[in-house]
């Protein structure tokens, strides 16, 4: 559906309308309107586009190195595609983010405990970036919003200082939903 | 053939995905509408991840070249 702004406000033309609004403009007799009418659809398209920006959500709720680094990359890789991306941090995701836990050597899934030295010995040798710059490039390069989860934050009685200056806000499950249910892609991580 | 000019040549070889497209896209940022850029990765996800974001942003992939031990993509910013 499209919105057109009309004499009496905003309303939407379903594409049979547009469609047939296409036809009757495309009259030879009608080169002027034709002109404008393709001038107008223009704007709508544009204006459509801009409004309905492709977004990411995440909700990281893992505080593991193997399950933030799909966090960091996805978000890399949306912006990279001009997709907007939220990001709520939840439970040991949002504890990850704190600068104490930043300076220590990241955890692993406790099933994957075994792989550990081998997988950090890998991104080592291969200059892998850490999740967190990763996050850090993805914010410059796009519109990517990062937010804590008010429960956890309150829960574990965090202050603003503590956390990851990479964080914009404190948002509870509800604004986050409303955020959310705007998405194309919404992930559990 | 012909050659082609290339403005710019963006080395990201060793760079993980998406480095190699994020690297792209800023050299496109930087660039004038027009010019030539030159990305070398050795990511294989740079293989489908390049050529989509080109075609997405409407700008012009003009050649994907198996070099040794590593890919190069050609691509023109027209717009």
């Amino acid at each position: 559906m499209i919105n057109v702004k009309t004499k009496s406000g905003f309303r939407n033309l379903g594409r049979k309308h547009l469609h047939a609004s296409i036809l009757m403009a495309a009259s030879p007799h009608n080169l002027v309107n034709r002109v404008s009418l393709l001038l107008s659809l223009t704007d709508i398209f544009n204006m459509h586009s801009q409004v309905k920006k492709e977004k990411l959500s995440i909700i990281a709720f893992s505080g593991t190195v193997d399950k933030l680094y799909p966090v960091a990359i996805l978000a890399s890789g949306a912006a990279a595609m001009g997709m907007d991306v939220e990001i709520f941090l939840t439970f040991w995701g949002l504890n990850a983010f704190r600068k104490d836990q930043l300076n220590q050597p990241g955890r692993i899934s406790r099933d994957f405990e075994e792989m550990a030295p081998v997988m950090m010995n890998i991104f080592k040798v291969k200059n892998v970036p850490h999740w967190i710059d990763m996050l850090k490039q993805a914010k410059e390069f796009g519109n990517v919003k990062i937010y804590a989860c008010a429960m956890t934050y309150d829960l574990f009685q965090m202050k603003k200082e503590e956390l990851s200056e990479l964080i914009d806000g404190v948002v509870g499950v509800g604004e986050f939903l409303e955020k959310a249910k705007e998405s194309n892609i919404t992930l559990f991580i | 053939m012909s050659e082609i000019k290339v403005n710019k040549v963006v080395d990201a070889r060793g760079s993980h995905c998406p480095g190699p497209l994020m690297e792209l896209i800023k050299a496109i940022r930087n660039a004038g509408v027009g010019e030539v850029i030159a990305v070398y990765s050795t990511d294989s996800g740079s293989k489908t991840d390049i050529p989509r974001w080109v075609e997405k942003a409407g700008h012009q992939l003009i050649g994907v070249y198996e070099r040794n031990g590593y890919t190069e993509f050609i691509v023109k910013k027209v717009k």
